[in-house]
């Protein structure tokens, strides 16, 4: 068995909302590993802290204490600039709303991606071939209303891979899309996975999506509470009731 | 390539055309207003400097807004004008405004002259249907004028509390719109023998400063205006001309900055979300300001280019309705006007565009 390297880590973990007087604490104590081309499902009741968990590791937030390292760069310790070009070069990020840019097209919106970091200009070529990825070549041209809800989500993990980031963070990637387009995407990120070797850490609370990745962290009152797959870290009658959803 | 900022421009089109008619409006109103002085004044000057004098000669603390003068010299000044040497002709004229041509109002600067004298300064009065003046009604009226108010020979104006006729149709561009002779004109504002400013003409062209230095000492106190230089004279006495072009300069600027300090305020709010997902995507505070500020560049050039229109049309529309002013649109103040316009947008655009580079990316993803 090959020995992966570690593409995303952290270290005891805190993240303190203040509100008012009142500390809320949303992450307490997070220690986690995410080898290279490894599918992490990140699953827990709502306000458990995942997503907050997600904005940490993903540079978008900062810690109140404790550390995240992407391929063993300390997110703590670099500036604001090298921050956000970790961010854009290095974390590939896939949100439930898909969050396309509404003015551009399809195509803009994968250029803008590229654009952002004064990175060589995507030809249209390249573009149309992130799309054939996710099935979309012939929406090119399409801005994000003119697409299904599916379709957008789609072209959210094409754009997310434009820069070929280390790794994928998705939030709730199906949270808004029906079964059958929430299968397609899942089935796009697996794929993803296995054929690419993308790493992806994906939060989700639908039971059916975290058990499409090779280990699921289970999440509970900001802390970890288990790592493994489905059936030893999430109870059967839990299970059970989302797979008849 | 993708262009987030013509994107935002076309994709929000009530505020990109609003901000563009603020832009333009501010743009087009300086050019006008300014060009409107500026053009009224030229043309007074190019048409006192048109008679073909070389040096007009006026009693001390005179305006060269002739207007503004009444008639203090003695007609017999003349005389010891022509003894100055070098001078040729010393024509008097004595000028009055009129408020009222044919029962519609409009200010109009009358030259009551000496025909004779007047002719010898240069172009005189080159009359193109009817005759010169010769009788003590007699009244010349030059081409624009009897344009604008269907004018004709024979015509009877009152003016001044006197009847006068129209017996001749003069080439408009040198002096002023309307002439009597100067005897009528003394009689008609109770000055006999008296003149506002002599007509110098010099024998030498060559001469004319040191022929003006010699009137300078001999009739010390007395204005001594040469006429190759009376536009700027007049420019520079136009009490609040100065003023005006800042105040309306200023009101440019101002007008700019405050529409798009608007626009790309209320578009930073109602783009929070995208601003936090191009923060998401990794886009830096240089890039997400560049972005505001490209946009704000766009819609301020297109302003300032529609603009330019705008003042073409007001410039059109003030000459179709009023024929005897004049609008002069200059390269110098369409540059400036430019200049203004779009400074004015890009310093509102700062804020906006700090603001949204200032954004926290999780808060502004959440933005509803």
């Amino acid at each position: 068995m090959t020995e992966r390297s570690s593409v995303l880590k952290t270290v005891a973990l805190r993240k303190v909302y203040r509100t008012g007087s009142l500390d809320v604490p949303a992450l307490q104590g997070i220690d986690m590993e995410v080898q290279a081309g490894e599918f992490v499902s990140i699953m827990g009741p709502s306000g458990c802290g995942k997503t907050t968990l997600l904005q940490v590791l993903g540079g978008l937030s900062k810690p109140t204490s404790g550390h995240v390292y992407v391929e063993d760069v300390d997110l703590g310790s670099v500036s604001d600039s090298e921050l956000t070009k970790i961010r854009c070069l290095k974390i590939g990020f896939v949100f439930q709303r898909f969050n396309l840019l509404p003015t551009l097209t399809v195509q803009g919106n994968l250029e803008i991606a590229r654009q952002i970091y004064g990175g060589p200009p995507v030809s249209r070529q390249e573009v149309g071939d992130m799309l054939e990825i996710v099935h979309l070549r012939h929406k090119l041209d399409y801005k994000p209303l003119e697409l299904s809800v599916g379709e957008q989500q789609r072209v959210a993990i094409a754009r997310a891979l434009v820069n070929k980031p280390a790794i994928l963070l998705a939030d709730e990637p199906t949270g808004n899309l029906d079964s059958r387009n929430s299968e397609q995407v899942l089935r796009l990120l697996a794929d993803l996975n296995r054929e690419r070797g993308q790493t992806i850490v994906m939060i989700t609370h639908n039971l059916q999506a975290a058990d499409i990745g090779d280990r699921i962290i289970e999440m509970l009152d900001g802390q970890i509470m288990g790592h493994g797959n489905l059936p030893e870290s999430v109870g059967e009658p839990e299970r059970a009731s989302s797979q008849a959803r | 390539m993708a262009n987030l900022a013509l994107a935002n421009i076309f994709n929000r089109k009530t505020r990109t055309i609003v901000g563009i008619l603020a832009v333009a409006l501010g743009v087009a109103l300086v050019l006008v207003v300014v060009g409107l002085a500026e053009g009224v004044l030229d043309e007074v000057a190019d048409r006192i400097s048109n008679v073909g004098a070389d040096i007009m000669f006026q009693a001390p603390d005179s305006s060269p807004f002739l207007a503004l003068n009444s008639g203090v010299l003695s007609t017999r000044v003349g005389e010891k004008l022509t003894e100055v040497p070098g001078v040729t002709v010393a024509a008097p004229v004595l000028t009055n405004r009129v408020m009222k041509v044919k029962g519609e109002n409009k200010i109009v600067m009358i030259f009551g002259v000496d025909q004779a004298s007047y002719d010898q300064v240069g172009a005189g009065i080159e009359i193109v249907e009817g005759r010169g003046l010769d009788g003590p009604s007699d009244l010349v009226v030059d081409t624009i004028l009897a344009d604008a108010d269907s004018i004709i020979l024979g015509d009877k104006i009152n003016m001044m509390n006197r009847e006068f006729e129209v017996v001749g149709i003069c080439k408009a561009g040198a002096g002023v719109r309307l002439f009597t002779t100067i005897n009528a004109m003394q009689a008609a504002t109770a000055q006999p023998g008296k003149a506002s400013f002599f007509f110098i003409k010099v024998a030498d062209e060559a001469s004319v400063s040191d022929v003006a230095a010699e009137l300078e000492s001999r009739f010390e106190g007395y204005e001594v205006t040469r006429l190759d230089s009376f536009s700027r004279v007049m420019k520079e006495n136009a009490l609040g001309l100065k003023e005006l072009i800042k105040a309306f300069s200023l009101f440019s600027a101002t007008v700019s900055y405050l529409v798009i300090l608007l626009a790309m305020y209320t578009t930073i709010i109602e783009r929070t979300r995208e601003i936090g997902i191009l923060k998401a995507l990794g886009a830096s505070n240089p890039f997400i300001i560049r972005t505001v500020m490209v946009e704000s560049l766009l819609i301020c050039a297109m302003g300032v280019v529609t603009g330019f229109f705008l003042s073409v049309i007001g410039r059109w529309a003030i000459l179709a309705l009023f024929p005897t002013l004049m609008v002069d649109l200059t390269p110098r103040w369409f540059l400036t006007s430019a200049i203004l316009g779009i400074s004015g947008g890009l310093l509102g655009a700062l804020y906006p565009a700090y603001r949204a580079a200032k954004l926290d990316p999780v808060e502004a993803l959440n933005f509803e």
